[in-house]
Order: structure tokens, then C-alpha cells, then sequence
């Protein structure tokens, strides 16, 4: 009766854990979009520069 | 906790886990596709600019001028461009050597992002004050000079729509799980309601309510199990009917036994108490004692069927062998001879069969007891029929048949009770004690055997016994 009694509150207590969770989705993926602010990153395959040089001549 | 509730919180669990999840990974891959197609936009937009500036500019250059008139007409002309891109929202800005030759963008991009050192252009999403500005950085020759072209553009929005949608989704995401737990919740107590009928079945038969089944209303495990406990409270019914039937039978026969003992007890010892108190001359003497004698033989008779009766009913094995009729029919005779003699009655006796397959001595007390009842019930110089045949459907058939007083209609399926009379006045002088057609059927059944009665009062009585089909006889 106590292990049942212990899974009971488990089950209720997953539940309520995972519907807070869910709450917490926009915070999850803001997070990651704010992940990426601030970091300079160098293009690594550019447009062809030496067009535009030899445009100028 | 009951079942159905543990199952749906279970379900839900792993349904808003798997839902949230799901959610998670696709607003995660929407939102850095979305930003990077900004990033992708704003660098073709960057390269865009720099080809139409050095196109304009290289359209109107002349060869011969100074590094400041060449400088000022790259600014004349970056002016013009960047100027169609600000009513887009999109802000060029021109350096050289850490100054600024053209800028017009609120923030000082300068300060946010260095000049570049190579060719390869540079990038990055910087937050100020709460506002993601996009700002891209890369180098362009221009009339044998180098400057460096920044472009800032405001996505701010992007992250804005992307907040929006999320929590759009989220809030639709909760309401679906409301939903689909309260759907879940409904469709899982539906579908335990077979366990919660069993369960109550199990109760009610626990308190003594044997005929309790429950609906089978599938073929899922739920059903067999259902279909189980039908089949074992079936099974329990009819153990406890069969418990019950024979407890009353018992105590009918003890009762039976109590009064059918009691009868002769009282005769015996009235007549004892007046041969010891009373003076009798010798004709009322033998009188009393002759009664003390027949009520001492209808006891022993009485103890005698009573034991056949319980050694049959306790189980006993019967020896099957093959039986020859005429043989059997004969001594059924001899020894019935002496008893039908006294009332002048005789015996027809006809058997199509040569032998069957029964216990030779049950079947020998069966004949004898149907004979000394069809006799009783018979006047005298009446003739009873014995036979042996096969019916159409090759079942042996032993048959005794009198032509006496019968048997009321309503009173044959109770005859062969314990104990039964069906004149209660008249057994008793004729010697009968209500137990020989009870044995009758009892041998019957001990060979599979059907006992029938067939009767019409004032016409006689038919007693068949009917076998299973046998293989050889």
C-alpha cells in the first residue's frame, strides 16, 4: 500500500511537471534564438569579389 | 487511485511530453530558419549595393583625378543608393580608415562592428536597448580605394513573430491537452467499465448471489476475461445448486428415516410393553409377537436398502461385464417366485436380447424391485411383463410392465424421491417402504442409464430402462 501510494504521487507529480513544462516552451526557444545575438561570425563562402574588382577597373 | 485514472495520467504524461517536445523542436528549427533567412537576405542585399554602387561609380570615373575628388565621388554616388534603401528601413554606411564617409543608421555601427581585415565579409546580430539589429561589414575597391560598406537593418520583428507564434502555440497546445486528457479520461472509463462490472460481480457473488453474470461486449482480453468468470460463476452455480440440492435431499431422507424408523419402534414397543405387563393367553401372545417380527424384518429391509442406496451413492465402482438376459430373467424369477405365488401372479417373460454390458448383481436388485412393485400394484392372478429388446436407435431396453392400479400423472416424476408414497395408507400394509424405485434409478444411473415411467391410472404401469447404445451385447 505505501509503494502504490508512492506511485500515485509520482504519477500526479509527473503530470503536474510536464503541464509546467509545456509553459515553458517559449522561454526554451527564445533562449535559442537569444543564443545567437552578439556572436560575429565570417561568411565562408561569399559572393565573387573579383567580379566587382574587375567592374571597377 | 483507480485504474482508469492511473492509465489516463499515464497517457497524458507521455502525450504532452511527446506533444511538447514535438513543439519544441519545430518552433526551434522555424525560428533559426527564419533568422537566417533574414542573415541570407540582408548579405545578398549587402553584395546587391556594392554591385550597383561600383557600377554607377565606375560609369562616371575619369582618369587623372585626385584621391579627394575620387573619395567625394564615391560619396555622391553612395549617398544616392543608400538613400533608396532607408525608405526600406535599411541603412547603408560608408568608412575608411576607422571614419565615417557616410552614415545614416541610428546606432553607430562602428561601434558594434570592426572594419574587416580580408575579403570574406562579416556579420553579426547585435542586441541594443532591446532592438536586434542585423549588421553586415565587407570590403569594396572602389576608383583604386578601399571602403567599407556596413549594412544595418532592424530584425527585431522576426524575434517578435517569433515570440508571438510561440506562445500561440503553446496556449493552443495547453487547450489540446485539456482536450485530449479529457477525451482520454472518457474514452479510458469507457473502456474499463467491463473491469468495473467484473469487480462488482465479484462483489455481489462474494455475498452470496451466484447467479451474477456479467455482459461480454468484446473479444479483447477484457471479454475473455469476462467470458471466464461467466464460465466460472457458472460452474460455482451449479456446484452450490448440486451442494444445496443434495444437503436437502439428505436431510429429506434423514427425516424420512427418522419417521419411517419410528413407526416400527412404536409398534415393537408397544407390543413388548404388553407382553411384559399384561396376561396374554397364547393366541394374543403369538399375536404380539409375530407383529414384533414383521416390524423387526421391515427394519432390516428398511437398513438393507438403505445401504445399497449409500454404497451406490458414495461412489462405489460397478463391474461391467457382459450379461446374459435369459440367465439374469431367470433368477429374477426364482427369486420373486415365492412372493407372486401368494397372490397367484405370473411372470411373462420376452427378450430379443442375448447379452448386455452391466453390473450383473445392480441389475438382478433392479428387476427384482420393479417386479415386487408391479406385483404390489397388482391384483391378484395378474400376469406382469418382463422384456428385453433394442429400440430402433440400437439402445437395450429392460422393461417390466403390470397391468394394476397405476400411477396419477402428477405424481410420477416424484416417485422416485426417497421415502415416496404415493398412497401413504397403502405401502406400509403391503410392506413397501419407498425406497426401491429410488434404487432403481440410481443403479439406472450408475449405467448411464434412463429410468422411464410411463403410467395410466386403473390401466398399469410401464417401467423402462433404457441404456446407451452398446458395442456388442
Amino acid at each position: 500500500m505505501k509503494r502504490e501510494r508512492l506511485w500515485n504521487s509520482l504519477y500526479v507529480i509527473l503530470t503536474i511537471i510536464v503541464l509546467l513544462l509545456i509553459m515553458t516552451i517559449p522561454h526554451i526557444v527564445m533562449c535559442n534564438m537569444q543564443h545567437s545575438i552578439n556572436q560575429i561570425q565570417v561568411e565562408q563562402t561569399g559572393p565573387d569579389y573579383n567580379w566587382i574588382k574587375l567592374s571597377t577597373k | 487511485m483507480r485504474l482508469w485514472v492511473k492509465i489516463s495520467l499515464i497517457a497524458i504524461i507521455i502525450c504532452t511530453a511527446a506533444m511538447g517536445i514535438c513543439a519544441t523542436v519545430i518552433l526551434n528549427y522555424t525560428a533559426s530558419n527564419e533568422v537566417d533567412k533574414a542573415v541570407q537576405a540582408g548579405l545578398s542585399e549587402h553584395y546587391l549595393f556594392c554591385t550597383s554602387l561600383a557600377s554607377s561609380v565606375n560609369s562616371e570615373s575619369e582618369e587623372g583625378l585626385s584621391e579627394i575628388t575620387n573619395r567625394s565621388i564615391v560619396q555622391y554616388y553612395f549617398k544616392n543608393v543608400a538613400g533608396f534603401y532607408e525608405n526600406m528601413n535599411t541603412y547603408f554606411s560608408m568608412t575608411q580608415g576607422g571614419k565615417y564617409l557616410y552614415n545614416r543608421a541610428a546606432q553607430a555601427p562602428l561601434a558594434l562592428l570592426d572594419e574587416p581585415e580580408g575579403g570574406a565579409r562579416k556579420y553579426a546580430i547585435m542586441e541594443i536597448n532591446g532592438t536586434k539589429i542585423l549588421i553586415i561589414v565587407g570590403q569594396q575597391e572602389l576608383l583604386d580605394q578601399t571602403f567599407n560598406v556596413y549594412y544595418s537593418q532592424d530584425i527585431t520583428h522576426i524575434y517578435q513573430e517569433m515570440q508571438k507564434l510561440t506562445w500561440q502555440v503553446t496556449w493552443i497546445l495547453c487547450f489540446s491537452i485539456v482536450a485530449l486528457s479529457l477525451l482520454l479520461l472518457l474514452l479510458i472509463r469507457l473502456a474499463l467499465r467491463p473491469v468495473r462490472n467484473l469487480s462488482k460481480a465479484s462483489v455481489r457473488m462474494a455475498a452470496g448471489v451466484f447467479s451474477e453474470r456479467v455482459p461480454i461486449v468484446s473479444n479483447d482480453e477484457v471479454g475473455l476475461l469476462s467470458r471466464s468468470f461467466n464460465q466460472m460463476a457458472e460452474a460455482v452455480e451449479t456446484h452450490i445448486n448440486q451442494i444445496e440440492q443434495t444437503s436437502h435431499q439428505r436431510n429429506l431422507l434423514l427425516s424420512s428415516l427418522t419417521h419411517e424408523l419410528k413407526t416400527p419402534m412404536t409398534a415393537i414397543i408397544g407390543y413388548a410393553d404388553s407382553i411384559m405387563h399384561f396376561k396374554m393367553n397364547t393366541d394374543q401372545h403369538q399375536r404380539a409377537v409375530w407383529h414384533i417380527y414383521e416390524h423387526c424384518r421391515r427394519m432390516e429391509r428398511l437398513s438393507q436398502k438403505l445401504m445399497n442406496l449409500i454404497s451406490l451413492d458414495a461412489g462405489e465402482q460397478i463391474e461391467m461385464i457382459p450379461v446374459a438376459v435369459d440367465k439374469l430373467f431367470q433368477q429374477v424369477c426364482d427369486a420373486v417366485e415365492s412372493n407372486l405365488r401368494e397372490k397367484k401372479q405370473t411372470i411373462e417373460k420376452e427378450s430379443s436380447l442375448k447379452f448386455l454390458i452391466a453390473d450383473n448383481d445392480l441389475l438382478f436388485s433392479l428387476l427384482v424391485n420393479l417386479i415386487d412393485n408391479a406385483s404390489k400394484a397388482s391384483i391378484t392372478g395378474a400376469a406382469i411383463r418382463l422384456r428385453a429388446y433394442k429400440t430402433d436407435s440400437g439402445c437395450p431396453v429392460l422393461q417390466v410392465q403390470d397391468t394394476g392400479i397405476g400411477i396419477p400423472e402428477a405424481e410420477i416424476a416424484n416417485v422416485t424421491e426417497p421415502f415416496y408414497r404415493v398412497d401413504k395408507s397403502r405401502s406400509p400394509k403391503n410392506g413397501g417402504i419407498g425406497l426401491g424405485l429410488s434404487l432403481c434409478k440410481m443403479i439406472a444411473q450408475k449405467h448411464d442409464a434412463t429410468l422411464l415411467i410411463e403410467s395410466c391410472e386403473g390401466k398399469g404401469t410401464s417401467v423402462k430402462v433404457v441404456f446407451p447404445t452398446q458395442a456388442k451385447e
